[in-house]
């Protein structure tokens, strides 16, 4: 983390055109990673995570000369990626003609099928449990857990008040417990 | 990413954090250079060349091309490029013929131009002489009768008008359900009192409370 440059250096990086791909080099080393993981926890499969986080990176790219300094790079990082993540999860679920109701179930079923899976494992349950929640509360569950967000900076990232993602938050930690006990 | 990471007091602490997925080793490395491999061609489209580099670049197949001579043309629908042995400078002479100007406006465009024309013209007329229908004309009067009809007078009209009782603004019922749920979850601190967030979180209704993260609009709605 040290080792990486400051969003406001990177992004004065950018604007010289000699240092441009350098710019996006730097981001792509401090963000990636992250980035990669946000993805991969909501879209389950590696192929599919890195298609999503490809073209994630690629509009940031294509975005980047519009970057507003007001706003932070990294939540709009994210929220370009939860974005994609989002849209290509909605595509895939109308390709295989899977119904509001048997969401949950059919994320579990990726889940299951991934490489290493063990339903004993503490780490693999507290997936499965965070599959059960809603859309929204599982996006606020992983940006909270996860990546340890502050709410402020989630606010912006899902176009959300402070007050409703401390209520979806509380109520996803609720869920995810009552899910792990019953397993 | 901020570097004040939050600990939760509201998550159990015994959960783990890692992550159960596997990954193709050296993926984020590999992944790096794939991706800047594909923004190449875009960053060449964004960062066009400046002339002085261009042509040092192509100075070596400029210089090939005075010395030799190339010849192209098409076959089988491929360039077919051929580099002639050495050829002798020649000395191009302009030729002095004249050419005859002639006018770049075709016929049929004048005759365009004047069927346009024409048609302004002829619209211009129909506004300036609006058609009166006598049709119309009837309408509008009976229109004008109306209130008389029923029998209403204008003063009527006022007097029915002034008594209407307005409802005031201070009375109209708030129909938002949330309000309170807002206002403390706003105000709500569970970093520094997390067992009295809990406690307060624990008394609002379950069904309130997914009833209002139902009704929370995000950017995805």
């Amino acid at each position: 983390m040290s080792n990486h440059m400051h969003d406001g250096d990177i992004l004065r990086m950018f604007e010289a055109p000699g240092t441009r791909e350098k710019a996006f080099e730097a981001i792509l080393a401090k963000y990636q990673e992250r980035l990669y993981w946000h993805v991969r926890r909501l879209v389950i499969d590696h192929e599919d995570a890195n298609d999503v986080l490809q073209n994630s990176l690629i509009r940031a790219w294509k975005g980047l000369n519009g970057f507003r300094q007001d706003a932070q790079l990294y939540t709009w990082l994210y929220r370009i990626a939860t974005n994609e993540s989002l849209s290509f999860l909605e595509q895939k679920k109308r390709k295989a003609a899977v119904s509001m109701d048997e969401v949950p179930g059919w994320m579990t079923e990726q889940l299951q099928a991934e490489e290493g899976f063990d339903a004993n494992k503490l780490e693999w349950k507290l997936q499965l449990a965070i599959q059960q929640l809603p859309e929204k509360q599982k996006l606020v569950f992983n940006l909270r857990y996860f990546d340890e967000m502050p709410y402020e900076e989630m606010s912006r990232v899902l176009g959300t008040s402070v007050g409703a993602l401390k209520a979806s938050y509380h109520h996803a930690v609720k869920k995810v417990e009552k899910a792990m006990l019953e397993d | 990413m901020q570097e004040h990471p939050h600990t939760d007091n509201e998550t159990p602490q015994h959960w783990p954090k890692g992550m159960p997925f596997r990954l193709p080793a050296d993926y984020f490395t590999k992944q790096r250079e794939h991706i800047l491999q594909s923004l190449e061609y875009e960053w060449n489209q964004h960062s066009p060349e400046s002339p002085k580099s261009e042509l040092e670049r192509i100075s070596p197949l400029l210089s090939a091309l005075k010395q030799r001579g190339v010849t192209g043309r098409w076959n089988d629908g491929k360039p077919d490029i051929q580099f002639q042995p050495s050829i002798q400078d020649k000395t191009v002479v302009k030729s002095e013929k004249k050419s005859k100007i002639r006018s770049m406006i075709s016929p049929g465009t004048w005759m365009a131009a004047a069927a346009l024309t024409g048609l302004l013209l002829l619209g211009k007329i129909i506004l300036d002489n609006p058609i009166s229908h006598p049709n119309l004309t009837d309408a509008n009067q009976s229109v004008d009768n109306i209130p008389d009809s029923f029998g209403f007078s204008d003063a009527d009209i006022n007097a029915y008008l002034s008594d209407i009782t307005v409802f005031p603004a201070e009375n109209i019922p708030d129909t938002s359900k949330h309000t309170d749920i807002e206002q403390f979850l706003a105000s709500a601190d569970m970093l520094t009192a997390p067992e009295k967030f809990t406690q307060q979180m624990e008394a609002i209704p379950v069904h309130d409370l997914e009833a209002y993260i139902t009704d929370i609009p995000t950017f995805n709605d």
